[in-house]
C-alpha cells in the first residue's frame, strides 16, 4: 500500500505492507532514491496513538487530526503531515487592484466595530476588536482602502479565519 | 471549623479548593454558569447551584446571585479563589452582611490594597520602596502626558482595580498615550467594572518576584518566601519557581524582601493568605508593585517547597485559628517550578484556542503535581480565562526540577485545542533560562532568537508511517476513538448558531 503525505512542502510516500504485528515499510522522499524496506513492530496502543519499535528504538506517535492536516508527535517532536496538493501553487490571485479580505485572526466575539461600511481607512488602522477568553485582539487594516462588505456587527461570534470585511481601492 | 463552604469560582482553582474542603470533611458547594454545567468543579462538588448566563456579569461576577446561592445551600463560608470576585471588597462585605465568613482578608483591607494607588501609598508609608509614578488614577490625556514627562518614558498604564495584566499598556512616546488610555480603560472596565487607570515608570528588564505572606486574625504574620514569576507573556505569568535563581546567588534578598512584604501587609491590617509583588532591577533594588489579597494561581510552587497547604491555612485562619507556625519554622526544601498550560496557540501570538478536548493524557510520576479543571470530552468555553491546567514539579535542585518538568511535558498530551505545552518544553531547554537569567521581557526576546526545532530523521519517518497506518485502517484518526474530529471553525459556527436560537 502507498500513502502520500506532504511534509514541509515535500511529498513523502510511505510504501508499506502489514503482516500481523509487523509492518514492512519504506519512506520515499520525492526526488530521492528509495531506501531499502525495513520492518517495524506496530500497535495502536490507544486510539490515535501508535507504538512503533524499529530496530530497538521505541516510538510513541500520537496523531491529532485537524482541518489543516495531521499533527504527529513523538515526545516533544512534532511533524505536520499535510494532505498532498494542499497549499501547492496556491498563491493569492490578483494584485493590488483586487479587494483584500480581512479575516479574524482568532475565534471570538466582536466587541467593537471601529470602521463603517464605505469608510476610507489607512494601513494599520483598527477595523474590528475581537475578544475571546478575556483577551482583546484588534484587527487592523493590512493596507489602505475603502471598507466594503462589512460582514460583522458588535456581539457577533466569529470563527478563526472568518471574513470580517473587504478592502477595496478608493477608485473602484 | 466550617460545615459547608461555597466556592465562588470555576476551573482548576475551584477543583483545588474542593479537594482541600474534602480533606477537612467540609461540604462543598459549586456555582456555575450555563456553559459550565458539565464542568469538573460542578461534578466534584457536593452541591451545585446555577448562577446564570455564560457572561461572567450574569454568573461568576454577580454578587447577589453568589450570596443567594450560599444562603440557599446553607453554606457558612465562601472561598473566592482567584480572579472573578476574589478581590472585590463589595463582595466580601456582602458575604459578611449575609452572615457568611469570607475566606480572605477583611473587606476594608481588600478595599485599601485592591486599589493599586492606595496600596502604593500604604507601602510607601510603611517604608517599602515603590516604582515612581502618579499618586492617583488619571483620566485626562493632558494629565497623563504631564506625569509621563515627569517620570520619563517608557511608562506603564495600569488598571487601578486590576491584576493579571488586564487593562495594562506600555507607552513609549506621547503619541501612543491617547489610544493606550482608551484601550486600557475599556479593558479594565470589562474585566473589573472599573475603568480607572494609573501611570508608573516602566522599570527596564526587571525581574518579577513576589512574596507569599500568611497572617492570622490575632496579629501573627509570616512570609513563606518568594516565587520568581518573571516569565510572562502579555504581562501574565507563565512559569513560576521557588527559589528564585536570584535568591540562590543572593540569599539575603529573601529575608529583606520577606521582611518588607510583611511590613506592607501589616500596615494594611492583613490577615489570611496574600501576596506582595515586587519588581527587582539589575542592581537588586526592589519596588513594591501591588498586593494580591487572595490565593495566587501559582501557590503550588510555595506549597511544594515549604510543605504547607495554603488552602488549609486559609480555612484555619478564616475560622479564627492561630497560625501554628512561626517565621523560624518555615523551611524551604529543594526546588519547585510550575508552568501554566493555556489553551492558546504559541505559534500564533498566543491567540486563544477554546474548544473540545478530543484526547487527554496526563503526566504523572514522582514530584509531579497537576492542577487541572478539564477532562476528555470537555469543551473549554470561549467566555473565560484560557488556563487549562497548572503543571508543577518538585525536585532536589533547579537543574533536576527543569528535567522533571520537561519529562512531564513530554508525557502531557492535549488534543482538540492548541496549548502551550510544547512551547514550555522548548523554553525550558533554553540556555538563558537554564542559567536563570530571567526578566519580564524574557519571552519576547526568546521568541525572536529561538531556532526552529527540527525532529531527527527517524522520528519523521515514524511519524509518516504512523500517519499512513492510521489513514488506511478504515477510519479517520479520531473517529475511531468515538470522538468526532471537526475543525475548530465549525464548532464556533455551531456555538454561534445556538446562541442565536436562544
Amino acid at each position: 500500500m502507498i500513502v502520500k503525505h506532504q511534509l514541509n512542502g515535500e511529498v513523502v510516500s510511505v510504501e508499506f505492507r502489514v503482516s500481523g504485528g509487523d509492518v514492512v515499510y519504506r519512506v520515499i522522499h520525492e526526488g530521492r532514491d528509495a531506501p531499502p524496506f525495513q520492518t517495524a513492530s506496530h500497535v495502536e496502543a490507544e486510539p490515535g496513538v501508535f507504538s512503533l519499535i524499529c530496530g530497538l528504538r521505541s516510538f510513541d506517535v500520537r496523531l491529532e487530526h485537524a482541518h489543516y492536516g495531521t499533527m504527529a508527535q513523538h515526545r516533544s517532536s512534532r511533524v505536520l503531515l499535510e494532505p498532498v496538493n494542499r497549499g501547492r501553487g496556491r498563491g493569492e490571485a490578483g494584485g493590488a487592484a483586487s479587494p483584500t479580505p480581512v479575516k479574524a485572526a482568532m475565534p471570538g466575539r466582536v466587541i467593537r466595530v471601529l470602521a463603517a461600511e464605505g469608510e476610507s481607512v489607512s494601513a494599520g488602522q483598527g477595523l474590528v476588536v475581537l475578544e475571546a477568553m478575556k483577551m482583546q485582539n484588534e484587527i487592523n487594516a493590512p493596507r489602505a482602502g475603502v471598507v466594503r462588505h462589512l460582514a460583522v456587527s458588535e456581539g457577533a461570534v466569529v470563527a478563526a479565519g472568518a471574513l470580517l470585511c473587504l478592502l477595496e481601492n478608493p477608485a473602484e | 471549623m466550617f460545615r459547608k463552604v461555597l466556592v465562588a469560582n470555576r476551573g482548576e482553582i475551584a477543583v483545588r479548593i474542593i479537594r482541600a474542603l474534602r480533606e477537612f470533611e467540609i461540604e462543598s458547594v459549586a456555582v456555575y454558569s450555563d456553559v459550565d454545567r458539565a464542568a469538573l468543579h460542578v461534578r466534584m462538588a457536593d452541591e451545585a447551584v446555577c448562577l446564570g448566563a455564560a457572561d461572567s456579569r450574569e454568573s461568576y461576577l454577580n454578587i447577589e446571585r453568589v450570596v443567594e446561592a450560599a444562603r440557599r445551600t446553607g453554606a457558612d463560608a465562601v472561598h473566592p479563589g482567584y480572579g472573578f470576585l476574589s478581590e472585590n471588597a463589595d463582595f466580601a462585605q456582602a458575604c459578611v452582611d449575609a452572615g457568611l465568613t469570607f475566606i480572605g482578608p477583611s473587606p476594608d483591607t481588600i478595599r485599601r490594597m485592591g486599589s493599586k494607588t492606595a496600596a502604593r501609598a500604604i507601602a510607601r508609608e510603611a517604608g517599602v520602596p515603590t516604582v515612581p509614578g502618579a499618586a492617583g488614577a488619571v483620566s485626562e490625556l493632558s494629565e497623563a502626558l504631564a506625569i509621563a514627562a515627569e517620570v520619563g518614558y517608557p511608562v506603564l498604564l495600569k488598571a487601578a482595580a486590576g491584576g493579571g495584566g488586564k487593562g495594562m499598556r506600555l507607552v513609549s512616546s506621547p503619541g501612543e498615550m491617547q489610544a493606550a488610555i482608551r484601550d486600557a480603560s475599556s479593558e479594565a472596565e470589562r474585566a473589573f467594572h472599573d475603568a480607572r487607570v494609573y501611570i508608573e515608570k516602566a522599570v527596564v528588564r526587571p525581574r518579577h518576584i513576589e512574596i507569599q505572606v500568611l497572617g492570622d486574625q490575632h496579629g501573627n504574620l509570616i512570609h513563606l518566601g518568594e516565587r520568581e514569576c518573571s516569565l510572562q507573556r502579555r504581562h501574565q505569568k507563565v512559569i513560576e519557581e521557588c527559589p528564585s535563581p536570584l535568591m540562590a546567588i543572593h540569599p539575603e534578598l529573601r529575608e529583606r524582601m520577606g521582611e518588607a512584604a510583611c511590613r506592607a501587609a501589616r500596615a494594611a491590617g492583613y490577615y489570611n493568605a496574600g501576596t506582595v509583588e515586587f519588581l527587582v532591577d539589575s542592581s537588586l533594588n526592589f519596588y513594591f508593585l501591588e498586593m494580591n489579597t487572595r490565593l495566587q494561581v501559582e501557590h503550588p510552587v510555595t506549597e511544594l517547597v515549604t510543605g504547607l497547604d495554603l488552602v488549609h491555612q486559609q480555612l484555619r485562619i478564616a475560622a479564627g485559628e492561630r497560625l501554628e507556625i512561626s517565621q523560624r519554622d518555615v523551611r524551604w526544601r529543594g526546588s519547585a517550578m510550575e508552568c501554566r498550560i493555556y489553551a492558546e496557540d504559541p505559534e500564533n501570538g498566543f491567540l486563544p484556542s477554546p474548544g473540545l478536548i478530543t484526547r487527554l493524557h496526563r503526566p504523572t510520576g514522582p514530584g509531579v503535581r497537576l492542577d487541572a479543571g478539564v477532562y476528555l470530552g470537555w469543551t473549554i468555553p470561549m467566555e473565560y480565562d484560557p488556563l487549562v491546567a497548572k503543571l508543577s514539579v518538585h525536585a532536589e535542585n533547579r537543574h533536576l526540577a527543569i528535567a522533571r518538568l520537561r519529562g512531564a511535558l513530554e508525557e502531557y498530551s492535549v488534543n482538540g485545542v492548541k496549548t502551550t505545552i510544547s512551547f514550555f518544553h522548548q523554553i525550558l531547554n533554553d540556555t538563558e533560562f537554564r542559567a536563570g537569567h530571567l526578566h519580564t521581557g524574557f519571552i519576547e526576546e526568546y521568541m525572536a532568537r529561538r531556532g526552529k526545532e527540527t525532529p531527527d530523521e527517524k522520528v519523521v519517518e515514524m511519524a509518516a508511517l504512523a500517519g499512513a497506518l492510521a489513514a488506511t485502517r478504515g477510519n479517520g484518526v479520531l473517529r475511531s476513538s468515538g470522538v468526532a474530529a471537526r475543525p475548530a471553525a465549525s464548532r464556533w459556527r455551531s456555538s454561534g448558531r445556538a446562541r442565536g436560537l436562544r
